[in-house]
């Protein structure tokens, strides 16, 4: 009886050991089963928020654990200072209004637990898209079947408060598919409304910008603090049924990288006073002489500023694009997923890997970045239902 | 006015006269249709098409409906070429619920179809139809019908009625297969027979069916008389696996099997009617492969020196190279540059290979290397929904 103790005390160190060859730790956000409607997008074999510890040498991903059950966390955000983890609840059916709503989390920095503190109203139905306002005050959401963006005020204890303010563009609708989409594109859905899909600050701070994939129109607001109010600053007409779905900046903030979900390209815009102006080119995130339906979703641009990424559905791949001085971008090549769907794609702080979250593969693929930024499939999987978003803690 | 009538007639000819020097091949394509029921009701195929295919760089081009129905999701060619015959994975065929099957009389020159006539396929949903050697018989698998028919077929070509219909029964199985990928999807619960192919083995004495629900692989013998199936033997596939697709060695010794739900190759000896497994099963996913996939066609080269299967999920074909006495071994996986790949094609020469990327709408096309192994060519046909390709002798 006394060996077997010691054998499990050894147990335990080795665990240890394997510990401290883990050096970053990331949590993984998953759709979770929709029992009302199982043929909606937000439903999946996932539980709710994972943590897993991350080979920083291999990049491979491992010990993956369950630290919150809630429902259909599918994208999320920390504090700056890590202390607190947000996470919209992808669905329709919170409070009378049929919203969507979003979870505050308080981080333990030691274990990687999550404390749950409080559930709000997302200012809209299927939020799939949150941020943290440059300023700490304000958590910034997406809502895309409520077709919203909402400013939710973040408390001095992290946990969230009641929108300050719920922005709901109107105008004409939209069912024309993009006339620069690939050939035998599946056809856009009919009567398209505001469906908004991203929202963030820029660099500078000074703005918040917002994706309507639906009415293919991208917002520019300044926030101010005190009120928590979005003032418009500008709205710039993407192509009509191009989608314009996730977005990124350059380190410098000077260009905003586009990628429209429908015609699965990459468009650059210069960014400056608050306004867009197209530069150069629009460029195809699918192999040359592509035919064939498709849907781009998550857009990355690396922290050297030196590669934009983007990731394909139906044609399941990885698009890296490099970016020349002046911020034009240049398509280098597209890479398997090495699962169905990608649903985002992450870098991990280290900028050696790439990760693809294949929702309908259930797992997460791990490729290894060379030289050039293109990422090559390091031969590593890890099973995980339904992966949606990715974050690594620091 | 009659001046640039004359001139379109002679671009119009001319168009003709090219396109038919320059594509040597001609390949049925079959489609998903919408289905305002279920939960396919965004297919966008419309039928079956016609292609021509250029067999000096494999590209199908010229896509055009010929014949307009309902889910023509495979098909087969009498040997003559002169019949077609297609599913219609439906399953309101009939107040019984079934599925269906068409019979087409081919135009040699125009490819054209003329449909003769559309008869049950005696179970819902049939998902793979042969022709029996004997060329009296077309054989269906019913998928959902749960059912392998046998149908006769008239001297002029269209179809009589069903000779002989088996619905095996046996103990339901909800088990995942023990060798599934780890992170598979959990299977169905209690999954009945679904039958998911039929087919003669080479020598034409037998007819091989698979049934991916109860993971039994059960061989008939025809009696070309009257039609009917008399079971020689059934194999018991491991449970869960879900035995979907399979193909022979040229010589008819050994048949080779992909797991639907365990993605694995199995190899068995085919002798006498009967199944005896051959070394130890192979996966067709990349080695370290975690998470969920099914997969769907299994191809067997001409030649026998290589086997192939599609992988859905994965969204890759996997190439085995064939050794001494019909062991397989893995050689790699080629993403197949689209969603779904419901099913594989090679073209008669032997060159091309044909992903048919179902969710993705569009056939991609491959060309193989020295090895076996398919190299993407860059070439994509847009076809909504397609299934299965079918080439003209």
């Amino acid at each position: 009886m006394k060996t077997r103790v010691g054998f499990a005390a050894v147990a335990a160190v080795l665990m240890a050991s394997a510990g401290s060859a883990n050096a970053a730790r990331a949590y993984i956000g998953t759709y979770t089963p929709n029992l009302t409607d199982p043929s909606a997008y937000a439903n999946g074999r996932g539980e709710g928020i994972y943590l897993a510890n991350v080979d920083d040498a291999t990049g491979a991903i491992s010990n993956l654990k369950l630290v919150a059950k809630d429902v259909s966390p599918a994208w999320f955000v920390l504090s700056a200072d890590h202390k607190f983890l947000y996470a919209i609840n992808e669905i329709d059916s919170y409070g009378p209004g049929k919203s969507g709503s979003v979870t505050a989390y308080a981080v333990d920095s030691g274990s990687g637990a999550l404390r749950k503190l409080n559930t709000v109203d997302s200012g809209g139905a299927s939020p799939c898209f949150i941020s943290i306002h440059a300023s700490g005050k304000f958590a910034l959401v997406a809502n895309y079947a409520g077709g919203s963006f909402a400013v939710l005020p973040i408390k001095a204890d992290g946990s969230l408060g009641a929108a300050s303010d719920v922005v709901k563009p109107g105008g004409p609708l939209n069912s024309a598919s993009a006339v620069d989409a690939p050939v035998g594109q599946g056809a856009s859905g009919p009567n398209r409304g505001t469906r908004g899909h991203m929202i963030l600050s820029d660099p500078s701070g000074e703005y918040v910008v917002g994706d309507d994939a639906g009415r293919d129109k991208i917002f520019v607001w300044k926030l101010n603090t005190d009120t928590g109010k979005l003032a418009e600053v500008s709205v710039t007409t993407a192509l009509a049924g191009s989608a314009p779905r996730h977005f990124g900046f350059s380190p410098d903030g000077k260009t905003l990288y586009q990628i429209g979900e429908y015609n699965v390209r990459l468009t650059t815009y210069g960014f400056a006073g608050g306004k867009l102006t197209p530069k150069g080119q629009s460029i195809s995130a699918l192999p040359d002489g592509y035919q064939g339906s498709g849907s781009a979703s998550r857009l990355l641009v690396s922290a050297s500023g030196r590669n934009v990424y983007s990731a394909n559905r139906t044609h399941n791949s990885i698009a890296t694009f490099a970016i020349a001085p002046g911020g034009l971008a240049r398509k280098l090549a597209t890479t398997p997923t090495e699962g169905e769907h990608p649903r985002s794609l992450t870098i991990d702080p280290a900028a050696k890997f790439l990760y693809s979250l294949n929702l309908r593969a259930n797992n997460i693929a791990v490729f290894r970045l060379g030289p050039d930024g293109v990422p090559r499939f390091t031969g590593k999987f890890l099973a995980v239902g339904a992966p949606a978003v990715m974050v690594f803690l620091p | 006015m009659k001046i640039l009538l004359r001139t379109v007639a002679l671009a119009a000819l001319t168009t003709g006269l090219m396109a038919n020097a320059a594509y040597a091949a001609r390949a049925y394509i079959g489609t998903y249709t919408p289905n305002a029921a279920g939960e396919r009701s965004s297919n966008r195929g419309e039928g079956i098409y016609l292609v021509d295919v250029d067999n000096a760089t494999g590209a199908p081009g010229n896509v055009r409906l010929v014949a307009k129905t309902l889910s023509p999701t495979w098909m087969t060619l009498s040997k003559d070429g002169k019949f077609l015959y297609a599913v219609n994975e439906v399953d309101n065929f009939n107040p019984q619920k079934s599925g269906s099957v068409s019979a087409y009389a081919v135009n040699a020159a125009t490819g054209a179809l003329k449909l003769l006539n559309v008869v049950s396929s005696e179970g819902a949903i049939p998902c793979h139809i042969t022709i029996h050697p004997s060329g009296k018989y077309a054989l269906v698998a019913n998928y959902t019908g749960g059912s392998f028919s046998v149908i006769r077929i008239m001297p002029d070509g269209s179809l009589g009625a069903a000779t002989d219909v088996i619905k095996p029964g046996g103990p339901t199985n909800s088990a995942n297969a023990v060798d599934a990928p780890p992170g598979q999807s959990p299977s169905q619960a209690n999954r009945i027979t679904r039958g998911h192919m039929i087919s003669p083995d080479p020598s034409g004495q037998y007819v091989v069916g698979a049934d991916a629900g109860r993971d039994n692989i059960f061989v008939w013998k025809l009696d070309v008389n009257t039609g009917k199936l008399q079971e020689v033997s059934v194999t018991k596939a491991l449970a869960g696996s879900a035995p979907r697709h399979f193909g022979f060695s040229p010589d008819g010794k050994t048949l080779y099997q992909i797991g639907e739900y365990n993605i694995r190759l199995t190899t068995y000896g085919f002798a006498g009617g009967k199944l005896t497994p051959k070394g130890t099963s192979l996966s067709a996913m990349p080695t370290g492969y975690q998470g969920s996939g099914t997969a769907s066609e299994l191809l067997v080269s001409a030649s026998g020196k290589n086997v192939y299967s599609a992988n859905r999920t994965h969204n890759s074909i996997a190439t085995f190279a064939v050794g001494a006495g019909g062991i397989a071994s893995k050689v790699t996986t080629t993403p197949t540059e689209g969603e779904t790949p419901r099913s594989l094609t090679i073209d008669p020469t032997g060159k091309f290979l044909y992903s048919l990327n179902q969710r993705a709408d569009n056939v991609a096309t491959f060309r193989f290397d020295a090895s076996g192994v398919p190299k993407f060519t860059g070439k994509f046909l847009a076809v909504g929904a397609p299934a299965v390709m079918v080439f003209l002798p």
